[in-house]
């Protein structure tokens, strides 16, 4: 029998953004793969009203604090993104997989941009040093892409965390940093009525439909793809761009505006007003689409695509919105510096373009335009999508809970390093909260009082 | 003001040059002849043996040591190494530092001492090349790197050391000033035969053999099972099959007894292995010693193809390997096993076979290919021989020369780095210590003991 724990960082249910999917995946292909699994889904508290826990093979909670340790302590491996202070005694009492499928460090340095520069600084600080403490405790790293392996092999290496010892047992090191990414909607796709061909309101039933299939946030290049469909639709007039989903599910009513997409989807739509495109070949969704709108859109459409900056963010990511094309075996076109863009270029997936080349993406989306150069990328992926399925993605989770727990005294080498980073961590974290987030709020407070 | 510019070598830079001899040689010869208005000194250790004659090098050529290490960093503008002493750091403070990380070290040390039979010092001679590492990471204002995953990995070093600060992204969100891609170039000879050193030369091959070269040494990170079990397969149906090993012995270790220097043992191995397999001297030819430079040259263009087969580690993935690049030089196709990016560019460029780790069918498949199918054999080498001009010295030295051109892109702010020094050169003392103490003392008490009783007590040589 083995007890694994997975805890997710965000909602799980039919609002699922990609902590949640991971988590509920990652609960349901181990209890479905490892033999004698007994697995428990931890969720952060919120509304659960659309999750049937009868149907589900896993054991679901929304515990919290002194519970969520309790059962963190019963566990023999516990999965999880981050985790909590409160629960690194049970991950250096159990197997701890540490999930970290999107490079944080890059992340946070883009994410944070609206605190002070100090402040920033301190914020950053504390995390990283948060992130050593996960790292030191950590059986297992997952990370997306190869590209990322090497992030956290350099990392790991300077914490002296690869010992000679364990070089040698595994030089490739794939048994303590692994690789998984993403996998696929579980389902096959399902043809239901149409949402967009000859019902919407402007579409043709022969249309040439481009999607974008997520979110519009600072990282997006959407200025060079409008200016693109804008060449293209003088010469294809029946090309149509859809952005499906503008904004994220998690996002707070307070920062919605400017970091989680809505500013930059005005942005947009001001833009494509002024080429003259918008409602003729541009359209939006608003809201965040739900799974069955979504997935019609995909199968309908004919071209799935996403363009971006050729910079740090974009050369580590494995951007969640691929997979959605994968699983509907959509030709991709992308811009180039990902792991996804050398894929779709070497496998034929599609085509990818240079940054902010609108003469390249024009003439990519023409070439695509053709049905014949859509079906051959088409087979292409349909090979690709059974690579993405989450029993394939998860193969090194599985591995390591089926495996036998390494002998020897591996955890207990850890627990010096483990006490002088949760030293180096609270005194950061005391200096982050005493110094900006308590002052602010004291300040925030004393203002209002007055006011 | 003319720019002073140094390039230290911690390895020795003459007739016979190892990788990081080699590679500061030419970006000192590469920098001076872009810059002709820069002074150009590349100084190698005083106590380090060399034959170059400064007068037939194109630069100025130094010695340093503990005395001169201060004053050289005041005079130059730029210094470019491996490594930078410790005692030079506070002298370099006007200076920029180009820190040249063409090798992941951190794997490295792993590999290197796997045969240091004691546990402890090995961890601590580990930890302690670790701390010194992150000192000179956080003192140097740019990094050169040999490819993109040796960049993504040492991204991850500094990102864990805090040193990427959020000012630098916001600055400089591809860091591409901070980490710089220059990997080690081809030899600047042109690819002419000269007089056969090999063909007709070295017994056992004739000139009309199909020849496979191995161009560089054999140590355990190499799969050389795999390899003559493949020429063993192949022997019958292409009696004129040729494998040649071009040398054994790393040149460090040249002088000790022969064969039992670095990766002795795996030779001594392949030899047993080529007996029982009845290979040896007919197909399998190998060569005893380190070839000395021109003999590789003409070894390699009188040879049909290259092959490497090795283990999948992480040495192997972020590795930028020389031999490839006299592979490149001479315009061979290259069969080789997957993992490293030249293995990649193998696959996509058609520049030969790629196959995967132990795949002895893939292996024997492509060996037979490259040597059945002339077309095929004709097009991988020609592509090869496109990839030569992307590698020339340069080109891989040109964001070198583009730093030095303009040192003040760096992106990195000494005032910000200030704290980090102080910590990580404090660390690193810290650690030394406790390694000098430790292990350094008990070996030195152990030499000198061992000295006085080989003195005056045993005047023969039994004890060495």
């Amino acid at each position: 029998m083995t007890d694994i724990l997975c805890i997710s960082l965000g909602p799980v249910g039919t609002r699922m953004a990609a902590p949640g999917i991971r988590a509920f995946n990652m609960a349901r292909v181990l209890q479905q793969q490892v033999p004698g699994a007994r697995v428990t889904l931890a969720m952060p508290p919120g509304d659960v009203s659309d999750i049937d826990p009868v149907s589900l093979p896993f054991a679901i909670t929304q515990a919290t604090g002194a519970e969520l340790v309790r059962l963190a302590m019963r566990s023999d491996v516990i999965v999880s993104g981050q985790i909590p202070t409160g629960l690194l005694p049970a991950a250096m009492r159990g197997r701890f997989v540490l999930d970290m499928y999107s490079p944080l460090v890059t992340e946070w340095a883009s994410m944070s941009r609206w605190v002070g520069k100090r402040h920033r600084r301190a914020l950053l600080e504390a995390k990283r040093k948060h992130l050593m403490l996960e790292l030191t405790v950590a059986d297992l790293v997952l990370c997306a892409n190869e590209r990322q392996r090497d992030f956290v092999a350099g990392i790991m290496g300077t914490m002296g965390m690869v010992t000679p010892r364990q070089f040698e047992g595994d030089p490739s090191l794939r048994s303590r940093i692994a690789i998984a990414p993403l996998g696929i909607r579980p389902h096959e796709p399902v043809q239901r009525a149409n949402v967009m061909r000859g019902v919407r309101p402007g579409f043709g039933e022969d249309d040439l439909i481009l999607l974008w299939n997520g979110t519009i946030i600072e990282w997006y290049d959407v200025e060079t793809l409008l200016r693109a469909i804008a060449v293209v639709s003088q010469t294809r007039p029946d090309v149509k761009l859809v952005f499906l989903g503008t904004s994220y599910p998690q996002a707070k009513s307070g920062f919605e505006d400017k970091s989680m997409g809505t500013g930059w989807v005005t942005v947009a739509m001001e833009l494509a007003e002024e080429l003259g495109i918008l409602d003729k070949h541009v359209f939006f969704n608003h809201g965040w689409a739900d799974p069955e709108t979504t997935e019609q859109h995909l199968l309908e459409s004919d071209i799935g695509v996403s363009t971006y900056y050729d910079n740090l963010e974009t050369h580590f990511s494995f951007r969640v919105r691929y997979l959605d094309l994968f699983w509907a075996a959509l030709p991709i076109i992308c811009t180039q510096g990902d792991v996804v863009s050398e894929m779709v270029a070497s496998r034929n997936l599609g085509a990818s373009v240079p940054a902010s080349d609108v003469d390249a993406l024009a003439a990519a989306i023409l070439r695509l335009g053709d049905p014949s150069a859509r079906d051959v990328c088409r087979r292409n992926l349909d090979v690709m999508r059974e690579e993405y399925r989450w029993e394939r993605t998860l193969a090194p989770v599985i591995d390591f809970c089926t495996s036998p727990p390494p002998r020897g005294p591996e955890k207990r080498d850890r627990y010096f390093p483990l006490a002088y980073r949760s030293l180096d961590w609270a005194i950061s974290e005391a200096h982050e909260k005493l110094r900006f987030a308590y002052r602010k709020k004291f300040l925030r407070s004393g203002y209002s009082g007055m006011e | 003001m003319a720019k002073k510019i140094l390039v230290m070598s911690h390895t020795t830079v003459g007739s016979t040059m190892a990788s990081g001899g080699i590679r500061a040689y030419h970006m000192a010869r590469v920098l001076q002849e872009q810059m002709p208005e820069a002074q150009v000194t590349l100084a190698i250790s005083r106590t380090t043996p060399s034959d170059l004659d400064p007068a037939t090098v194109p630069f100025a050529f130094e010695r340093f040591d503990g005395n001169n290490l201060g004053q050289l960093a005041r005079e130059n503008d730029v210094i470019v190494s491996t490594r930078f002493p410790i005692k030079m750091i506070p002298a370099a403070r006007k200076s920029k530092l180009v820190l040249d990380l063409f090798t992941p070290l951190i794997t490295e040390w792993v590999e290197l001492t796997k045969r240091d039979p004691g546990r402890q010092h090995r961890r601590a001679w580990i930890d302690f090349k670790r701390r010194d590492l992150m000192v000179q990471m956080s003192i140097a204002d740019t990094i050169l790197v040999s490819n993109e995953r040796q960049r993504d990995m040492i991204l991850g070093v500094m990102g864990t050391m805090g040193m990427i600060t959020p000012r630098m992204f916001e600055t400089d969100p591809g860091l591409e000033r901070l980490f710089k891609i220059a990997p080690i170039g081809i030899r600047p000879a042109t690819p002419i035969p000269g007089p056969p050193r090999l063909r007709g030369v070295i017994p056992g091959i004739g000139p009309d053999d199909f020849v496979i070269i191995w161009n560089g040494i054999i140590v355990d990170w190499y799969d050389i099972d795999l390899l003559l079990r493949a020429v063993h397969r192949l022997k019958d149906k292409h009696p004129n099959l040729r494998l040649f090993f071009m040398g054994t012995e790393h040149p460090d270790s040249y002088g000790t007894k022969t064969l039992e220097g670095l990766g002795g043992g795996v030779t001594k191995r392949a030899i047993a292995l080529c007996e029982e397999l009845g290979i040896l001297d007919n197909h399998v030819i190998f060569n005893f010693t380190w070839a000395k430079n021109d003999d590789t040259q003409q070894y390699l263009l009188e040879s049909d193809m290259s092959v490497c087969t090795y283990f999948d580690s992480l040495e192997t993935r972020y590795s930028w390997r020389v031999r490839y690049t006299d592979v490149m030089w001479a315009g061979l196709p290259l069969v080789c096993t997957e993992g490293d990016i030249v293995a990649d560019w193998v696959h996509e460029r058609t520049l030969g076979v790629r196959i995967a780790e132990g795949d002895l069918d893939a292996l024997t498949g492509a060996i037979d290919r490259l040597v059945s199918d002339r077309e095929f054999y004709a097009r991988c080498k020609k592509n090869m021989e496109t990839i030569r001009d992307e590698f020339t010295w340069e080109q891989t030295m040109a964001p070198l020369i583009e730093f030095c051109r303009d040192p003040s892109t760096s992106v990195v702010s000494r005032t910000e780095q200030r704290l980090p020094v102080a910590t990580r050169t404090a660390d690193w003392f810290a650690s030394r210590v406790y390694y000098e103490a430790r292990f350094g003392l008990k070996r030195k008490v152990a030499t000198i003991r061992k000295d006085l009783m080989a003195k005056y007590i045993f005047k023969d040589d039994t004890m060495s």
